[in-house]
This record gives C-alpha cells, structure tokens and sequence, in this order.
C-alpha cells in the first residue's frame, strides 16, 4: 500500500497534549489504515509488537497504550515542536 | 547452589535500548563474570492507568539465576550495567530475591504475588514496594530519575512467582537457532522440545498436546510461561496445529 501523509484527524484527536487514537486498540483494521498512511510509521521491539500485520500503530514504536487505546507521542512531538518554532 | 530471581523495570525511553534488551545484558554480564546459569527472560505487562507515569511499554523484565554467589556481587553487576545503559528520561528499578528464602516464608511469596497480580490493575507506590521488600527478604533499589521502577521490578518478581504472567523474550530457539523467519515446517512435538528450551507444546486454551503430535511451524515463534513452564501455545487452523500468532499471545 502506497504511503501518504497522513490525515491526522482521520485517526486521531488531540486532547490536551495528547494525541489520542479515536478507535479501539481490539480493532486491528483502523491501526493498519492509520500506519499505512503514516510517514512516521516505525516498529517497536519485537517482543512488544501484538498485531499479526507488521505495519500497524500497534506495533508501533511511538504508540503509548492508555486504558482504550492509545495515543500518538511522535504526533505529539511534532505538535510541540510547532509551537516551539511559532 | 541458590537461585535468584532477578527483575528490572522502567530503563527506557522513546528510540533507546528496551528494558527487555537491558534484562538480556544484564543476564549475558551474570553469567560472563562466571556467576553462574540464567533461564529465559519474561515479559510481564503491568498496569496501564493515566496516574502511572512510564517511558515506554511499563512492562517488567525477569529472570533466574543459578549462582553459588552472594547477593551484593550479582546486585553490583546488574547496577553497574543499568546506571551506563538506561536512558536519561528513565526510572530504573532493580529485585533480586533468592528463592529459598521465599519458600521458607510461604507468607512472604503469597504476599509478593499478591502484589504482582494488584499491580496488573491498580495503582501502586514506591512506599508499599519498599516496605513489602523489606518484609519479603526482597533487595530493591532504584537507579535514577524518580526511581519508580521499583514498583514494576517488584511486581514482576511476584508475577514471574505466579508461574502463569508473562511471555518470554525473543524467539524460540531451535537447534540453537532463533526462530525469526522460520520457513514453514513439520514437526513434532518431540521433536520441538528436544530441539528448544521448551517444557510443552499446548493448545491455546492451555492443553498439554501429546508428544507424538504434528505442529506446522512458521515464522517466529514465542512462548509464554505457564505452570511455571515455558511452553509454545499452538492454534488448530484446521487440521493442523500451527504456532499461535501476536494477536492470540497479546493478553500474555
């Protein structure tokens, strides 16, 4: 699958400083579709990868597990990096 | 002889060496200053909550070792390597405990359970770490930043105590080769485990499969620990056991 940049808000919602993913982390679809579209996509250490597909935020090293789901920090990281250059 | 159960936690950061990879050193340091064996490592995943600060995955890393040592020397090689490995941003934590003195004190490895298990659903301080170690013959201690992987270090001892927490780091190893991209191969569960360090093959709802059973093995394949056991878990994909996949060990 040929990837793009990503529409953010596809996929996530900021919540204060948190970029969190709007779907369940039990739902493997959404996180492929998000991670195919991602330029940031990078995989986590294999011994904490849980999706059966290589490119998903699940297996993500910038994914941060939360009760739900999951937030963004690389999303986050660049948001702060904006604001640090406005 | 004694055996040690040792156990880090919180070492990591965004794009550093993980936790597990320090466990690995740690345990590669152990056995290199001729200290004696170590087991396999598990992985066992703590509590996710917004009032648990943690740098990467909060998963605790532990393993055994078989060592006619004392405590102090195995303590001072692990220390050495966490201090010049972890990351800055990180809250290192370090247990070791021998095991003969749990099982001389039933009371004190129930408590450390207990612990481990309340520690995969509720918040837990650095404070009740410290005291229960105190009162378990746990030595803890903490290794930069806030020191708050003490409180991972210690529930992944009494988890790895539970017998039934955890994944194991890594691939299976067969005939000494670790199985990362494993071509799709028959073989049977005999001939598994005499090629591995595993103790069983078992289905996904934890039944032992008999040995003269045919798995159809591919890719990487992981093991989970299980009545005290590292033991492969298989999926039945029609007539043929196949090696389980992330998404089936993901709850381990």
């Amino acid at each position: 699958m040929k990837r793009t940049t990503p529409a953010i808000e596809t996929w996530f919602e900021l919540r204060g400083e948190h970029w969190v993913f709007k779907f369940s982390k039990h739902h493997s679809n959404p996180p492929r579709m998000a991670a195919n579209a991602c330029p940031y996509f990078m995989q986590d250490d294999e011994d904490e990868m849980v999706d059966d597909e290589l490119i998903s935020c699940l297996n993500c090293v910038y994914r941060r597990w939360n009760s739900q789901s999951f937030e963004c920090v690389k999303l986050a990281l660049l948001s702060h990096q904006r604001d640090s250059e406005a | 002889m004694n055996t040690w159960l040792i156990c880090i936690d919180d070492t990591d950061d965004i794009d550093t060496k993980g936790t597990g990879e320090i466990a690995q050193e740690v345990a590669q340091k152990l056995v290199d200053a001729e200290l004696g064996l170590v087991s396999p490592i598990t992985r066992h995943q703590l509590y996710i909550h917004p009032d648990i600060p943690y740098t990467s995955h909060n998963s605790a890393m532990c393993f055994t070792l078989s060592s006619g040592s004392p405590c102090e020397l195995i303590r001072s090689i692990a220390i050495e390597h966490l201090v010049a490995e972890s990351a800055l941003a990180a809250d290192p934590g370090l247990a070791v405990v021998r095991l003969v003195d749990l099982e001389a004190s039933p009371l004190a490895k129930a408590k450390l359970i207990q612990f481990g298990l309340e520690a995969k659903r509720q918040v837990k301080t650095k404070q009740q770490a410290y005291e229960l170690a105190k009162d378990c013959h746990v030595s803890l201690s903490e290794h930069g930043g806030t020191g708050d992987g003490v409180i991972g270090a210690l529930a992944g001892i009494g988890l790895r105590l539970t017998g039934q927490d955890g994944r194991m780091k890594g691939q299976v190893t067969l005939n000494g080769t670790a199985t990362k991209n494993l071509a799709p191969t028959m073989l049977t569960v005999n001939s598994v485990l005499a090629a591995s360090n595993l103790d069983a093959v078992v289905d996904i709802d934890g039944q032992t499969l008999p040995p003269e059973s045919t798995l159809h093995l591919s890719g990487k394949l992981k093991a989970v620990f299980q009545n005290h056991q590292f033991v492969l878990p298989v999926y039945q994909n029609g007539q043929l056991w196949c090696n389980a996949t992330r998404s089936q060990l993901k709850n381990h």
